[in-house]
């Protein structure tokens, strides 16, 4: 049959193909799948995922590639008071765009549903939607559709159900009948005789029918990880649901679809014309990409969106040079030459790639995020650009931090650059919606993301469909981030650590072909959710071009991912929520309130000796991108003077420039201890700023550029290319060639090229670091001038690594007073409160265990409270809150100087034994005596009880430091105190004391571990190195103690660097168990 | 409907079709047009791995439904093809 049918054959294409983007059913991703037909000979591909456009992009992109025309589709479910099944919608093409909407459109309503309801779309929306006057899609009635289910058994009333359809769709060519077989046992679903009965169907009711193969797979064996997939989207083991019938749905070449065409009809003319049909439809439907999808266009909203009126270049022209006065104020004219020249050159690039509009766009954005006044800092490349300087879109400036445009954006790249833009993080949903107010919701998506299978979910979801033992799959998959799920059976082999396991694979049939179907599954699309920061900015059409569902905001959110923006033309914007802006804008705000002055934080200046004095002492905690314990070690030996430093400090403080040994040259440079090597004197003005260790992008372009000539677009262009080993070698001659040329010397170009190739990865970008160093700079003025103000965000928005508990230690160290936790006082934030002239902050109520939302908010609402009785009425709070609060000495305010804490909890026992009383609305008075009487005699907890009843309840010591007691064993025992370390002598023998703050394990060059433990004591934080030897004494203590002792030499690293090289460690408890009785402490 | 599973010899046409077999001793012919489908497997139960690539017999088996004809004997038999062994095997006798 296969010989005879091929002369059947003039073409054929797949309109039914579910890719891997209908998730849990589609096996194959869209590239391969366009790679495979193209190889097999098809002109078309069709996809037509499940639910959504989530792969059409990049299968138009593959076809594109492969030069094959793509057809897009949608398989979705169709109801009518009832559900009607599911049927395939194709748009038409060559329509400009008509039937590309119709489908955006008709897929955006199918998701308009309540929470946890399955994307459908009612029959007459569908039709609304699919035809206007002509028909823009086509809706293939098939096997699945409650007119094929029906056909089978039932041809009458198949009938009789079509009629319900053509009812509704009554233009030419919007309906057909889709037919096909999976070869499955006569007289059932998807058989040759099921697929006869749709084409009499189709016949009997003069519509067309066309051959599909139902595809979800390319190959027949890719049937094995579709029973898999169809387990994890029935939440069932194979077995117990029904599965797939066999394996056909696969993408059949050409000749064995018209096989099958002749099998099922089983007549040469009625094939023949069954493929006929399918080629006509298939015509109908092939998109061109740039007049039906607006392919690679970038779009923009509308000029008077943005307020522009004429030319938006001109626009843009104008708004950047009237900006020059404000950020250049006074500026020499050497200067301002330099700028306007700088200027013209980007803004002749921008101009020549039409991305005015794009810039406009973003100040745009940028300033209404300012006007919401909502702090606002650009990250990355974007901060190179003078252009995003002089629209307010970024605070760095590029010319005095010596910053390239060509990093960010040139000619030699077309794609629309990434602009990142950070904000408070606690206001960045709020800045979503006013995105979607000023443009409108026809202009705006949020970006969606795909998550796919990795290690991890991949192992569970096997496990699943094999029916293993839950307990089982969980711990293998614990072991699953030892290896990448794709080489799961290579891992087992070769990594000792997994002997064990690898030796129950072997034993065991089920756990062997776990490891086969998590191999299958790896890296296969899962489900869509919000992308953590993008948006979408488009014009009027926007909702023609992408489809969208409902976000977990509320907002709709596109099907298509970031790797698809560029190539539709979307204009995609990074609101990045950083919770260090929301700190410094809390701080900003008290500081405004408590001292009732502004402050703009972006004008201060960035060479505030005292700032740096403070970052010096390596007092960094709370510090954006420098309070690690590593930057603190590095802060002491660098020693910052001003902000290129921050932004040096920042940039080497990664792990490829530690792995590189990048950072001693460069410290040994800067201090003087070796003379730093230019290479040539050309490159000295290049290299200068880091003693000749080669840090930034822009230093690699800079280099290109003087010794090969080329532009600094070109450089940039190379500097990517370096990366790919492929390209490298094309490099490396032009670079070489070229410097000789132009008469460097051989020895100075090899030692340079060199360099060049071994920064790759280590290499950062400068505005980047710029971009960082900034809200580092801002965080640390704060911290030097208005430290209360300071500490109070940072609780409040907690936005570094360490315990608040920490925090509270530092402002103790800083002098400021922390105010108890009081129910007439606290709220849901950390504020500045000014008692008797001394500021302090005060604690907020959020930090009680177990204390819910509505409770503080009833406590906020209703403060002040009068007494216990009136707080307990009118915030009703629950027994254990009241009681938490009252342990703590929430309530002391509530009560009596002379009461005690014994008294006040006595008290409240009394009053919880009976239900809280009802406030009468018309009688406000409480049903307790109007002067409370509290019982007498109970009594007070010591300062460490207080302390432990702190920690417990809020996890912090607020009263005092947990380390308070032990001061008198501390001196007893001669216990050097953090604060003291640095005026000692390297290499004496030290004892440091504290609270575990953190425990740092990082990979080393020489592959054995080393743990860094820092210990907060309340004077600062102290941290020390334990090598093998060391560790060997009490790894067990490093890693479970919170309270520890370390003895060890005193290591100075730098003028204020200094660690403690550790020698061993005890239990602070422990110790003070025996001082206490007076025993001898050993060592 | 009687349950057999028992490997027999076939004879097939040009296009792989069943044209006679032999089973405990006697010759089948075909009557009429037989049918071939693609049935399913439990692999989940059967084989010991799966690699990708692997193959699709594990998943489906070929199945034929003929009319056959022995003198004065006649039934609908089902048979099973595996690939690429080229054995057949009886299994249903209806």
């Amino acid at each position: 049959m296969e010989v005879g049918a091929s002369y059947l054959v003039t073409g054929f294409t797949h309109l039914n193909f579910a890719s891997a983007y209908s998730a849990h059913y589609g096996v194959n991703r869209p590239e391969q799948a366009v790679a495979f037909a193209k190889q097999f000979g098809f002109d078309a591909l069709a996809i037509t995922d499940r639910d959504g456009l989530y792969g059409a992009a990049k299968h138009i992109a593959a076809c594109i590639e492969n030069k094959i025309d793509p057809i897009i589709g949608v398989s979705l479910e169709v109801t009518d008071q009832i559900s009607l099944g599911r049927v395939v919608i194709i748009a038409h093409g060559h329509n400009r765009g008509a039937g590309w909407s119709s489908l955006c459109r008709i897929i955006s309503k199918a998701h308009q549903k309540k929470k946890n309801e399955k994307p459908s779309i009612d029959r007459k929306d569908l039709a609304e939607l699919a035809q206007q006057e002509i028909a823009n899609c086509t809706v293939l009635i098939g096997p699945d559709s409650d007119v094929g289910k029906a056909a089978l058994f039932d041809p009458s009333k198949a009938s009789v159900l079509l009629d319900g359809w053509l009812e509704h769709f009554n233009t030419r060519g919007c309906l057909a009948i889709e037919v096909f077989s999976h070869l499955t046992e006569p007289g059932t679903s998807y058989s040759n005789d099921h697929a006869r009965a749709l084409i009499s169907l189709a016949d009997y009711k003069k519509l067309p029918a066309v051959l599909t193969n139902a595809a979800r797979y390319l190959e027949p064996d890719d049937a094995l990880t579709a029973d898999v997939l169809d387990s994890a989207r029935y939440l069932e083991p194979l077995g117990i649901f029904l599965p797939q019938p066999n394996a056909q749905a696969w993408l059949k070449p050409p000749n064995d679809m018209a096989s099958l065409a002749l099998e099922i009809t089983g007549d040469t003319k009625m094939a023949k014309k069954l493929l006929s049909t399918t080629e006509q439809l298939t015509d109908r439907c092939r998109i061109n990409p740039v007049e039906d999808c607006d392919w690679g266009n970038p779009k923009t909203p509308e000029k008077q969106l943005l307020g522009i009126e004429g030319n938006p270049f001109e626009v843009l022209w104008q708004k950047t040079h009237s900006a020059i006065d404000y950020r250049y104020p006074g500026a020499k004219p050497s200067l301002v030459t330099e700028v306007q020249h700088q200027l013209s050159k980007e803004l002749i690039t921008i101009n020549k790639l039409g991305f005015s509009t794009f810039f406009l766009t973003v100040a745009d954005v940028a300033q209404m995020i300012r006007d919401m006044r909502i702090r606002i800092a650009a990250r990355g490349s974007g901060a190179g650009s003078l252009v995003n300087y002089l629209l307010g879109i970024s605070h760095i400036d590029p010319i005095e931090q010596g910053l390239l445009f060509e990093r960010f954006l040139s000619t030699e790249r077309s794609t629309l650059p990434d602009i990142d833009i950070d904000v408070e993080s606690s206001r960045r949903h709020e800045i979503y919606r006013a995105i979607f107010k000023r443009y409108g919701g026809d202009r705006v998506t949020l970006l969606s993301m795909q998550s796919t299978y990795r290690g991890r979910g991949a192992i569970r979801d096997s496990g699943l469909a094999l029916g293993l033992d839950e307990d089982q799959i969980d711990q293998i998959a614990k072991s699953s981030w030892r290896f990448s799920a794709r080489s799961f059976r290579a891992a087992l082999e070769v990594k000792p650590e997994l002997a064990k396991l690898a030796n129950q694979v072997g034993k065991n049939r089920k756990l062997n072909l776990l490891v086969d179907l998590t191999q299958r599954l790896d890296r296969l699309p899962r489900h869509i959710s919000m992308h953590p920061c993008g948006v979408i900015l488009g014009d009027n059409r926007l909702l023609d071009l992408t489809p969208t569902e409902p976000s977990g905001l509320g907002l709709p959110m596109s099907q298509f991912d970031k790797d698809d923006m560029d190539p539709l033309g979307f204009l995609k914007l990074d609101v990045l929520g950083v919770r260090m802006q929301s700190t410094m804008a809390y701080a900003v705000k008290e500081i405004e309130r408590v001292e009732n002055k502004t402050l703009d934080l972006d004008s201060v200046a960035t060479d505030d000796k005292d700032v740096f004095q403070l970052i010096r002492t390596t007092n960094t905690l709370g510090i954006f991108q420098i309070e690690s314990p590593g930057q603190r070690e590095l802060t002491g030996k660098h020693q910052p003077t001003e902000f290129n430093d921050l932004t040096l400090q920042i940039s080497l403080f990664r792990p490829g420039p530690m792995k590189g040994n990048m950072i001693s040259p460069y410290l040994d440079g800067r201090h003087g201890f070796i003379q730093p090597d230019y290479f040539h004197p050309d490159l000295k003005p290049i290299l200068e700023e880091s003693y000749g260790v080669v840090v930034f992008h822009e230093q690699l372009m800079r280099i290109m550029k003087v010794m090969t000539g080329c532009t600094l677009a070109k450089a940039d262009e190379m500097r990517r290319k370096m990366a790919k080993p492929a390209l490298k070698q094309d490099i490396e001659t032009y670079f070489k060639q070229s410097s000789l040329a132009r008469g460097y010397q051989l020895s100075v170009v090899n030692r340079v090229w060199q360099v060049l190739e071994g920064f790759g990865s280590f290499g950062f970008c400068k505005a980047h670091g710029a971009a960082f160093a900034l809200p580092t700079y801002q965080s640390a003025w704060l911290k030097t001038h208005y430290p209360a103000e300071f500490i109070s965000g940072i609780l409040t928005h907690d936005p570094g690594m360490y315990p608040k508990r920490l925090l509270l230690a530092e402002a103790r160290r800083l002098g400021v007073e922390l105010w108890p936790i009081d129910v007439n006082k606290s709220t849901d934030e950390y504020f500045v409160e000014v008692i008797s002239g001394a500021k302090g902050v005060r604690m907020s109520l959020i930090e009680i265990a177990g204390i819910s939302t509505p409770e503080i908010q009833r406590i906020i609402k209703n403060a002040p409270f009068r007494d216990i009785a009136d707080f307990y009425t009118r915030a009703r709070p629950s027994r254990k809150t009241i009681m938490r609060l009252a342990t703590i000495g929430a309530l002391d305010s509530l009560s009596s100087m002379e009461a005690t804490r014994g008294d006040i909890i006595q008290k409240i026992r009394e009053i919880t034994t009976k239900p809280a009383p009802n406030i009468n609305p018309s009688q406000n008075e409480l049903d307790f005596s109007v002067t409370e009487q509290l019982p007498e005699g109970n009594p007070d907890f010591t300062h460490n009880q207080q302390l432990e009843l702190e920690m417990g309840l809020t996890g912090m010591d607020i009263s005092g430091h947990l380390l308070d007691k032990y001061l008198p064993m501390l001196d007893d025992l001669g216990v050097s105190r953090a604060n003291e370390l640095n005026t000692l002598r390297g290499n004496t023998e030290v004892l440091i004391a504290g609270i575990r703050v953190a425990t740092q394990t990082p990979p080393m060059r020489s592959g054995k571990r080393v743990v860094f433990i820092s210990l907060d004591d309340g004077t600062g934080c102290a941290d020390a190195t334990f090598f093998d030897e060391a560790q060997a004494r009490c790894s067990d203590l490093l890693f479970n103690n919170r309270l520890l002792l370390i003895s060890g030499k005193l290591r100075r690293t730098g003028k204020n660097g200094v660690s403690v090289l550790a020698e061993n460690a005890w239990d602070l408890n422990q110790l003070w168990i025996k001082w206490e009785r007076g025993e001898r402490l050993a060592g | 409907m009687i349950q057999v599973d028992e490997l027999i010899a076939v004879v097939t046409n040009h296009d792989g079709q069943p044209v006679s077999f032999d089973w405990r001793g006697s010759h089948y012919l075909a009557t009429g047009v037989p049918v071939r489908w693609y049935a399913r497997k439990s692999w989940w139960r059967e084989v010991d791995q799966a690699p990708k690539g692997s193959s699709a017999e594990a998943i489906e088996v070929e199945m034929w439904r003929v009319r056959a004809q022995c003198d004065a004997d006649s039934g609908v038999f089902e048979l099973i093809h595996s690939n690429p062994s080229d054995e057949w095997k009886l299994v249903r006798v209806i």
